[in-house]
């Protein structure tokens, strides 16, 4: 047994639900759909209105409990906007484990990617290559949280599969949707700040245990309900708006030897560009966006061995401008 | 159940009389009770739809407390049937069964419409935080007026400015207005088939320093005005 399983995040990404969600659907503006077969679905945003409070709801769920987002303002040029912020307890298993979309299911004739702690279920599937970069797993759980970024409402198609690949019996598994042209998912997305971070420190292969703790902040630039257009505007929030601060525990070395690889930035031949055009470039799918366009805006390291930060990055303020305002929007 | 919730956290509130059988609750007028009773204040007045949170507002090397406000559902928040007294102000939420007094002395018992009152000193940080809330009310009120139906009236994101508190309620009341003027930005997410519907409707709105309304179905974001920084500096006397 992993030595951090006692952190039980499905139990705790399920008492959210239960405690906060369920019971307050109504004031959430969410749903609540029982399947057939026993699965919970909470909709909250696809045939509702979702909303803040929901939101956070989902990312904490999603987090498995180790983390809490909170709501704040950053200015954009003469523009204060809001932004999320999300503070991380145990960052390397919140995201690794939990918070990245990358478990990937045949749903509807095609793969789907879903995040949460159901992720972190005993045999984890062997392509879920970031679940597999540490160690944590949590074994014979009864209960188990997805989280889908989806405009179809998950069915019992879904939830069997789900069911069928963590063993987990239908009346412990949880499903939370929400399509990215929503608050709920414009909030759940920008908050995948740290979630941006750590996965490119692994590829360059800094150990994720030299992070101790890790908060992230990212402005919600804009809502709406084109869905095309959402994706592209909550993805320039992470590639040109995030910062993501780690405080780590290495040698100076490890940082300063990876530190210009990191951001986003570093794709100059791209860098400005909204990332609705990058995206129609790769035809729409992540399997063909290069590995090095999924990178943090701007990365702070603070190094509690040393006492030493560095930072590598910068703040696209122009195209978050162009996100906030539209094709056609203007100031009078 | 709102009396009960502002005990159970443990705030100096105390019941200070009883008008005609509703209880009147001492939330500032003559106790301590300040900023996280005013938050708590406007959490009941939205119902919990939404976050309620206290920022800052930097006006050159100056932090101004804001009230900043995540609304799951702006198309409810409606504003208080206000009473003028001799001793104050009395705000009637007759759907919420509460009102607000906003006092420098308690007045007489008197029959009310409600049934709890919640007392407060007029110039007290309570006051404060609950008159930038009113800013918000009172455009979302001016949104719902234009047209906007629930199902088009999604969401808000507004941060008001807390101005500096004086004994003076001339002073305060001057405040609150470069507050809202100067010192306010109101964000709302709406649909409407046309931008046009959108920018008469912003036209329509009361001054406010930064207005922004969002077509959610156009994806486009019209603003009126821009956070006025070196006049509210001026206006609030900050140097």
């Amino acid at each position: 047994m992993p030595k951090n399983s006692a952190l039980m995040l499905n139990r705790n990404a399920r008492e959210i639900l239960e405690q906060k969600v369920i019971p307050f659907a109504d004031e959430l503006g969410v749903k609540i759909l029982h399947l057939p077969g026993g699965s919970t679905v909470i909709d909250m945003g696809i045939h509702c209105r979702g909303g803040f409070v929901a939101a956070r709801h989902f990312v904490e769920a999603c987090l498995g409990g180790l983390g809490a987002l909170t709501y704040g303002k950053i200015k954009l040029k003469t523009h204060w906007v809001p932004s999320v912020r999300v503070m991380l307890t145990e960052p390397a298993i919140a995201i690794m484990s939990a918070f990245i979309a990358s478990y990937r299911v045949p749903w509807k004739g095609h793969l789907v990617s879903l995040s949460g702690p159901g992720r972190c279920i005993k045999d984890r599937p062997e392509d879920d290559h970031f679940a597999h970069a540490i160690s944590y797993y949590e074994p014979e759980v009864q209960e188990a949280v997805f989280c889908i970024q989806t405009t179809d409402l998950p069915d019992e198609e879904l939830a069997g599969e789900l069911c069928r690949k963590t063993g987990v019996p239908p009346e412990g598994m949880f499903i939370v949707a929400a399509p990215t042209g929503c608050v709920v998912g414009a909030v759940q997305v920008c908050a995948r700040n740290v979630e941006q971070a750590l996965p490119t420190l692994v590829d360059r292969g800094f150990p994720l245990g030299n992070v101790v703790e890790a908060y992230g902040v990212t402005p919600v630039v804009s809502i709406t309900d084109a869905e095309e257009i959402a994706y592209g505007r909550v993805n320039d929030c992470l590639i040109y708006g995030q910062v993501s601060t780690l405080y780590v525990r290495c040698e100076d070395e490890e940082i300063t030897q990876i530190l210009e690889e990191i951001p986003f930035s570093k794709n100059r031949d791209v860098y400005g560009l909204p990332f609705q055009e990058l995206f129609a470039r790769c035809e729409n799918d992540w399997v063909k966006v290069p590995r090095d366009w999924d990178a943090p805006c701007r990365l702070v390291f603070m190094n509690l061995k040393t006492g030493n930060t560095f930072s590598t990055g910068s703040i696209g303020y122009d195209t978050l401008q162009q996100s906030f305002m539209g094709k056609d929007g203007f100031v009078v | 159940m709102i009396k009960e919730d502002f005990f159970a956290r443990k705030e100096p509130v105390k019941e200070l009389a009883v008008w005609q059988g509703v209880p009147v609750l001492d939330m500032g007028l003559t106790t301590r009770c300040a900023w996280a009773s005013g938050k708590n204040l406007v959490k009941q007045v939205i119902q919990s739809r939404g976050e309620v949170a206290f920022g800052e507002i930097w006006v050159g090397e100056s932090p101004l407390v804001s009230l900043d406000l995540c609304l799951d559902d702006p198309f409810r928040l409606h504003a208080p049937v206000v009473e003028k007294l001799a001793e104050g102000e009395l705000h009637h939420f007759t759907d919420l069964g509460f009102s607000v007094g906003l006092f420098h002395a308690l007045p007489a018992a008197r029959a009310m419409p409600t049934q709890l009152l919640l007392a407060t000193s007029e110039t007290g940080p309570v006051a404060s935080v609950y008159r930038s809330f009113l800013h918000t009310v009172q455009t979302a009120g001016e949104i719902r007026a234009f047209g906007f139906g629930e199902t088009d009236f999604l969401w808000g994101w507004t941060s008001v400015i807390l101005p500096p508190l004086s004994d003076d309620i001339v002073l305060t009341e001057q405040r609150v207005q470069v507050a809202a003027k100067m010192g306010s930005v109101c964000g709302f997410w709406l649909r409407a088939g046309q931008d046009k519907t959108i920018q008469k409707c912003l036209a329509s709105l009361s001054e406010r320093a930064e207005i922004r309304l969002h077509n959610l179905v156009s994806s486009n974001t019209f603003v009126r005005g821009v956070l006025r920084e070196t006049e509210l500096r001026q206006a609030l006397n900050l140097t």
